[in-house]
């Protein structure tokens, strides 16, 4: 298959998403790295409860909203125009949405800087704060709709042109991306307009917080499965080229994307396990369909681990393990997929027990929650966004590193800062240090021995920003390097497909059954909000003291 | 690659079989995950197979839930207070009017504690100016109720309707407080550190947290600063003793009685303030 250059006027626009990403990430993870300090009882400059959870604040919205949303917003820019072999449909209204983006950023992070949003990126009615961080969020969020719009839009264009012909798999896995979050980010949208805003506006002075939560759920586990689909994107289409071989199955990556789209919409309620506000049916019920999200992974594994052994197999590794040494360790999309794949098993083996119903209620509120997604959205997904932007910059800019081994460097340091980051952070939720907390008085005797194993954790913190730090570095540093190919080659299929069902190539019967699985999982829980009497919360105002 | 597809063809018999299975296996799993949640699961502890309360419990709907009543609850103590932060109390409070209150003021208040808030005996009787409505409510409530014990408020409040409290609560809340910031250059640093950030060691929260101008703590918790120190100190120790009682949890009785005298009197200097531009 020949290689598509990264032309057609995007190499710009995706420059723009994947820099204003990764400069947002790096404030973040400096951020980061200061409220764990705080939290380990050392007393760094600026420490007072208001700058920490101010901190947590710009730290959870930029992790959460702005950087991944711009990320994978020039992930699909790119996948579609190097895939489809085509411009955008319309380049002018990418910008617009990048622009609506800038400034949702800008309008939603001065109030939390000012102290006037510390609301906590999951917003935590009835706190309520300045209006413009919600109008901000917003913004985010309108912009990217825009990103789901060209996205459908190339797709369907592309099959127009070319009947009867498989969507390219990297470019099916991004659409399934895009309607994913265009359902995910229905749940907040809601909270936003009907709830947070008119609230922040002083229109009401009460705020029905089980149905803002319910919403919220809404989105917030979707929200992870739309960070994590590039990883996955990258797992099926790029790993297996990288390490020198061919993809297993091109139908196994379909049916995971399709897989993941389904069961991360209808489960958000295991969010809410302990909430008061919903009885044990449909809570039973998510948990059920939360269980069913290991298919897809378990998919994944399988497939990835077959294209790899192949390859190590053909490299001459010998019995049953023996290929796993024998694979190019030394390419970073390599390493990369190895350390994300180690990470998202010990993640996910975590997030089993948050989705049991019983079990969650030994770990519910402690850090062991933030500890999981962190593992999760630090070691699996942001891990391959390093190995993506290392894929993708030198095609860009049609400049090569100088040399692998910073980025191998960095992408070890990362693993290693998340590993020593979050499994202390996980024993200290077990003994029961809640989380959203910003100091402890380790001098009370019953939780001194939680200092030691917080100060672990801080260390951890400081080996990932240095992996964060040299991770911009790296790029930086591309700049000198040597002329490149700027041609894009995806992994090929052991057997390509010449023809695959419509239900594999398109979303029709994927919307319609998460249609059916969202109106049975939501449509009670959300619509008792409606007929049974509830107590709304007086508002709390974070952005008036003072 | 290169070979040739068969031109496109109508839906076929693969494609629907993919949509029939792929919407049998979501639906079944879906039916059979409903019966567990809905039916079986809450009907495990239950004698009888009962599958309409099972769903009603199941859904949470009122009157199903089968919890023992708590053994405590009729013998529970009488509240410390009787305002409750009700929407009808905050919709009440929004709805007051200064200009109403002012007249209360005037005939009623004024005498001790000044028409315009600023009290004419403040080691007696606390100033109003600037105070939060909220805390002036609770507290002109309580003493109505006598939940909080006063041989002169007591009558007086009592002479006034709910709609009254909240009005005479809005004009005071309005009236401009004296420029004032905490005496911190008048006390040891232990006492402004008891009240800026508590002590952790005698699980003391800080003062402030709930007293200060950025409080975020109990909505009726009355700001501190300008009162004068006599009466700050009294208060402190009646709470120590137990002799006020108005307060929800006991959370200041909990806090006064682990304060010493000394720091009762210092807190109170600290509380009283001094002129801003100091």
């Amino acid at each position: 298959m020949e290689g598509r250059a990264v032309t057609y006027r995007a190499d710009r626009l995706i420059l723009a998403h994947f820099g204003v990403a990764f400069a947002t990430f790096a404030v973040a993870i400096i951020l980061g790295a200061w409220q764990m300090t705080v939290r380990s009882g050392l007393n760094p400059v600026f420490t007072s409860p208001e700058a920490y959870f101010a901190s947590v604040t710009a730290h959870g919205t930029i992790m959460g909203y702005v950087m991944p949303t711009l990320f994978v917003m020039g992930f699909g820019y790119f996948v579609a125009v190097t895939s489809l072999d085509r411009p955008l449909p319309n380049t002018r209204l990418a910008w617009i949405g990048f622009w609506l983006i800038m400034a949702g950023v800008v309008m939603a992070m001065a109030p939390v800087l000012a102290g006037k949003a510390t609301v906590l990126y999951t917003f935590y009615p009835p706190l309520t704060g300045s209006v413009f961080y919600y109008l901000g969020l917003v913004l985010v969020v309108v912009g990217s709709w825009f990103w789901i719009a060209l996205m459908i839009w190339a797709m369907s264009d592309w099959k127009k042109d070319n009947p009867g012909k498989p969507v390219p798999l990297a470019m099916f896995g991004n659409v399934a991306n895009a309607f994913l979050w265009l359902w995910t980010t229905a749940g907040v949208a809601a909270e936003l307009l009907f709830q947070a805003i008119p609230a922040s506006l002083g229109w009401t002075q009460t705020i029905d917080i089980g149905l803002a939560r319910t919403l919220f759920a809404w989105t917030l586990h979707p929200i992870v499965y739309f960070w994590l689909l590039p990883a996955y994107i990258a797992f099926y289409t790029m790993a297996p080229r990288a390490a020198g071989g061919r993809l297993y199955s091109d139908m196994m990556g379909r049916l995971s994307f399709l897989l993941l789209v389904l069961y991360s919409l209808p489960v958000g309620m295991h969010h809410l396990f302990t909430d008061p506000e919903h009885g044990t049916g449909f809570k039973f019920l998510q948990m059920m369909l939360t269980a069913l999200v290991t298919v897809p992974t378990l998919l994944t594994i399988f497939t990835i681990g077959a294209s790899m052994e192949i390859v190590g197999r053909l490299r001459g590794g010998r019995g049953l393990f023996g290929w796993i040494g024998a694979l190019p360790w030394d390419r970073p999309m390599v390493l990369a997929t190895g350390l994300s794949f180690v990470l998202l098993g010990f993640g996910g083996f975590g997030g089993t027990i948050n989705m049991s119903y019983g079990m969650n209620a030994m770990i519910h509120n402690t850090s062991w929650v933030t500890a999981h997604f962190h593992l999760i959205y630090g070691g699996s997904v942001v891990t391959m966004y390093f190995a993506i932007a290392y894929e993708f910059w030198p095609k860009l800019v049609g400049r090569q590193p100088l040399s692998l081994k910073p980025i191998r460097l960095q992408l070890w340091l990362w693993a290693i800062g998340i590993v020593v980051t979050t499994f202390p952070w996980h024993v200290l939720g077990l003994f029961g240090e809640p989380r959203r907390v910003a100091t402890f008085d380790y001098a009370n005797p019953a939780i001194a021995f939680w200092q030691p194993w917080t100060i672990v954790s801080m260390i951890g913190g400081y080996i990932m920003l240095a992996g964060g730090l040299l991770f911009v570095w790296n790029l930086v540093t591309l700049y000198r390097g040597p002329e490149a190919d700027r041609q894009m080659h995806y992994a090929v299929a052991l057997h390509p497909p010449q023809r695959v069902p419509s239900a594999l190539n398109g979303f029709a019967l994927c919307n319609w059954l998460l249609l059916f699985l969202m109106l049975m999982a939501y449509g009670y829980p959300i619509g008792q909000f409606f007929f049974i009497k509830d107590y709304p919360a007086p508002i709390h105002r974070v952005d008036l003291g003072g | 690659m290169s070979e040739a597809l068969p031109p496109p063809t109508e839906p076929s018999a693969a494609d629907r079989s993919w949509c029939l299975w792929a919407s049998v296996l979501v639906g079944a799993f879906t039916l059979i995950s409903l019966i567990l949640a809905l039916i079986v699961l809450p009907s495990r502890s239950e004698t009888r197979f009962d599958p309409f309360t099972a769903i009603c419990r199941a859904l949470g709907i009122p009157g199903y839930a089968k919890i023992p009543p708590d053994p405590g609850a009729a013998t529970a103590s009488a509240p410390v207070s009787n305002v409750a932060w009700t929407v009808e109390t905050r919709r009440l409070l929004s709805n007051a009017s200064a200009t109403r209150g002012a007249t209360i003021a005037k005939d009623t208040c004024g005498v001790c504690h000044g028409e315009d808030g600023k009290s004419v005996d403040p080691a007696q009787f606390p100033n109003l100016a600037g105070q939060s409505e909220a805390a002036i409510f609770k507290e002109l409530r309580d003493f109505q109720s006598g939940d909080r014990k006063s041989d002169i408020m007591q009558p007086i409040a009592a002479s006034l309707t709910e709609e009254q409290i909240s009005d005479v609560a809005a004009y005071f809340a309005t009236r401009p407080r004296a420029d004032l910031r905490a005496a911190d250059s008048g006390v040891l640093l232990k006492i402004s550190t008891l009240a800026r950030i508590g002590d952790p060691a005698r699980a003391i929260p800080s003062c402030d947290s709930c007293h200060g101008l950025s409080r975020s703590g109990p909505e009726a918790a009355p700001l501190l600063l300008g009162q004068s120190s006599p009466y700050l100190e009294q208060q402190l120790k009646d709470f120590g003793t137990g002799e006020r009682h108005n307060d929800f949890f006991k959370r200041m009785r909990t806090i006064a009685h682990q304060l010493t005298p000394d720091e009762e009197r210092r807190l109170a200097i600290y509380y009283q303030g001094m002129p801003a531009s100091n």
